[in-house]
């Protein structure tokens, strides 16, 4: 414990006399941190779980019969709904993870089917779906259960975006997520020291918005998709662009360049790379990921950005309307300033 | 300071009033990147993106032109970058990785050139004699270059190759055959690669890979024995759950005496989902749907619980 308490000691040389610490909360913290380290493998276990369990499940009420009433299905949901919140406000325990992901994907399942047979509006519906997830995640506390709230939110928006043909809110969709991305990463100081709730769901809403900004993406990635947004398609990709630009401001900052002529430079380049990235907004997006998980030292969201680039650019080029002779000689004159870029940063930091 | 975590600022800021400023700088200075990490991912970024778009530009440019080339110059361009590449692995100064990479380079080349060959002289031939005899040339290489990502592309190849004889020559085979027929390949090739490891220190290979291998392997194993509880045609499947059983005995042995949770969790898996093909297999009434449901959460729930059990005793 003295790694802690020395650890402990300097935050309050530096934060002056104010400072104020539960230390038996952080000691316990600790030792329940050593004590349920859940990895990568324990999380896709339960979630896929989870998931097959609620299949059955829902199977076997559909051999039952129970899709026959809908009022059935719709309290039937609530009941699971409200126990699968319950179950995560009060048990925090990976083990539970797998039977309190099912009881939730059972209730909104039911609840949805219910809804559906009684008539309901469609946007209605999807409205209801977005309003539980706001309410589980602000309710309950958990990593899985507040990841799936974050992007069953994303996924109701884009189904009204979808099912309503106003294709063009994609672009403020993309806007709003982007936003909420860079905030996330950049602010994280922010989330952890403002408020406890924030702080313990701070790492979900960072994997859910990045998943969330994906499938924004990946809307606008493929052309033939939604071939009706592609009017306005600048919409989306300048606040990517913007965004961008403000984190290459940070980067400066961190690196330590002084000289004004340099960071023009930097500037510059930088400009000349996302101008071309004006009709690709995916592409600037997985540039976004992949620098703002860079600069905050988050590597799941490093390899998603990486994934994510190979595959928009790989995409991009695939449907671009150019001869094979045009499509190569724009590659290879992005591929010599990529080049050049390299020569320059290896010149700039071996003199 | 000490080295200190992103979870240990994450459990100190939310049982504490620490400022926003104070908890900023304690990410900037100990978890976020510094100068000197951009300087090399940058760097790395601006190498790969470069030679990754200029060699995209330049086999488009090919490929726009294709048609027009004359035979010779298709065989010859191909023929002329595999020898490049083998001569730049003998004969350059580079450091050993990079030779690796243009042998592999060189690897895939050589099915390049057998496609082409089969193109230009329409030669009829069945796709999977052009796997087969990619696999044949490459083999010397791939055993004396003796690098990870050669050796997978050497596996994958072979598994195509089996996968095409089945569907274009040897018609009579079923499905469960097949799948048995690549499990026990996978294995036996995981298998062989284990004690050649354990043998020479020297040619070991990376954990990933044999991670993937034994992915595969499972994965057949899986699909296998799946397809053999609704579809059973001939022996082939008594052959496939006694060889599943014994490798999956042995895989958990494996994984407990190695202390290796990848194993005993794809292990777990694979055991639960044909578990529950199995209790489909039983009947599909509303009962049994219950049952599986209730199965499958316990199965996970347990295994979930095993690990991290085991997770405490190798980690004290």
């Amino acid at each position: 414990m003295t790694l802690l308490h020395s650890i402990l000691e300097n935050v309050k040389n530096s934060e002056g006399e104010a400072f104020v610490y539960d230390e038996k909360a952080i000691e316990e913290a600790i030792e329940n941190r050593n004590n349920e380290k859940s990895n990568i493998a324990i999380k896709v276990l339960s979630v896929f779980g989870g998931f097959m369990a609620a299949l059955a499940f829902l199977g076997f009420l559909f051999v039952l019969g129970i899709y026959d009433s809908a009022s059935a299905m719709l309290v039937m949901g609530m009941l699971f709904l409200a126990g699968a919140i319950a179950l995560n406000k009060f048990f925090d325990r990976i083990i539970i993870d797998t039977f309190s992901i099912s009881v939730y994907g059972i209730g909104l399942a039911l609840v949805i089917f219910g809804m559906a047979d009684m008539g309901m509006d469609e946007d209605v519906i999807t409205l209801v779906v977005i309003g539980i997830a706001i309410i589980s995640l602000l309710i309950a506390q958990t990593y899985m259960l507040s990841f799936l709230s974050v992007v069953t939110i994303a996924v109701g928006v884009m189904v009204l975006i979808f099912s309503n043909d106003s294709y063009n809110l994609l672009h403020a969709y993309v806007f709003v997520y982007t936003l909420a991305l860079a905030c996330c990463f950049l602010g994280e100081g922010w989330f952890l020291a403002t408020n406890k709730k924030l702080a313990k769901l701070y790492g979900p809403i960072r994997i859910g918005l990045i998943i969330s900004l994906l499938m924004g993406l990946i809307a606008l990635g493929k052309r033939d998709l939604v071939p009706e947004a592609h009017g306005y398609i600048w919409l989306s990709s300048l606040p990517i662009a913007l965004c961008i630009l403000y984190l290459v401001y940070d980067i400066i900052g961190v690196l330590g360049i002084t000289q004004t002529r340099t960071k023009v430079l930097i500037y510059a380049l930088s400009v000349a790379v996302l101008v071309p990235t004006i009709l690709a907004p995916s592409i600037a997006g997985a540039i976004l990921i992949l620098l703002l998980s860079f600069r905050v030292n988050y590597k799941t969201g490093m390899v998603i950005g990486i994934v994510a680039l190979v595959y928009f650019v790989s995409q991009y080029y695939y449907d671009l309307n150019f001869t094979l002779l045009t499509k190569s000689i724009i590659l290879l004159c992005s591929g010599v300033a990529f080049l050049f870029f390299y020569l320059f940063i290896s010149k700039k930091t071996n003199p | 300071m000490q080295k200190i975590g992103r979870e240990d600022i994450q459990i100190i800021a939310k049982h504490s009033n620490w400022s926003n400023e104070g908890v900023s700088k304690a990410l900037e200075d100990h978890v976020y990147h510094k100068a000197k990490d951009w300087h090399q991912f940058l760097k790395w970024l601006f190498l790969g993106l470069g030679i990754s778009f200029a060699v995209a530009g330049v086999i488009f440019f090919f490929a726009y032109n294709w048609d027009d080339l004359h035979k010779f110059v298709k065989l010859g361009i191909i023929g002329f970058l595999t020898i490049a590449c083998v001569l730049g692995a003998l004969l350059t100064k580079t450091k050993p990785p990079i030779k690796k990479m243009l042998v592999t380079a060189a690897s895939i080349l050589v099915g390049v050139l057998l496609a082409v060959f089969g193109q230009v002289y329409q030669t009829g031939a069945n796709a999977y004699e052009l796997f087969l005899n990619w696999t044949f040339f490459i083999a010397l290489w791939v055993v004396i270059v003796h690098f990870a990502p050669l050796w997978t592309v050497f596996v994958t190849l072979v598994n195509v190759t089996i996968v095409l004889y089945s569907e274009q020559v040897a018609h009579g085979w079923s499905g469960v055959f097949l799948f048995t027929l690549l499990f026990w390949v996978n294995t036996i090739i995981l298998v062989v690669f284990m004690l050649v490891g354990k043998w020479r220190e020297s040619l070991y290979l990376p954990t990933w890979f044999t991670h993937l291998l034994a992915l595969a392997a499972i994965t057949c194993a899986t699909l296998g024995n799946v397809n053999g509880i609704f579809d059973a045609v001939d022996s082939s499947y008594y052959l496939l759950t006694m060889t599943t059983l014994l490798v999956y005995a042995a895989g958990i042995w494996y994984g407990l005496s190695h202390k290796s949770p990848f194993y005993l969790s794809i292990i777990a898996f694979s055991l639960i989902v044909i578990s529950s093909a199995y209790l489909i297999r039983l009947s599909d009434d509303a009962g049994m749907f219950l049952i599986i449901s209730l199965y499958i959460i316990t199965t996970i729930t347990l295994v979930i619980w095993a690990l991290i059990k085991l997770h405490k005793k190798w980690n004290p």
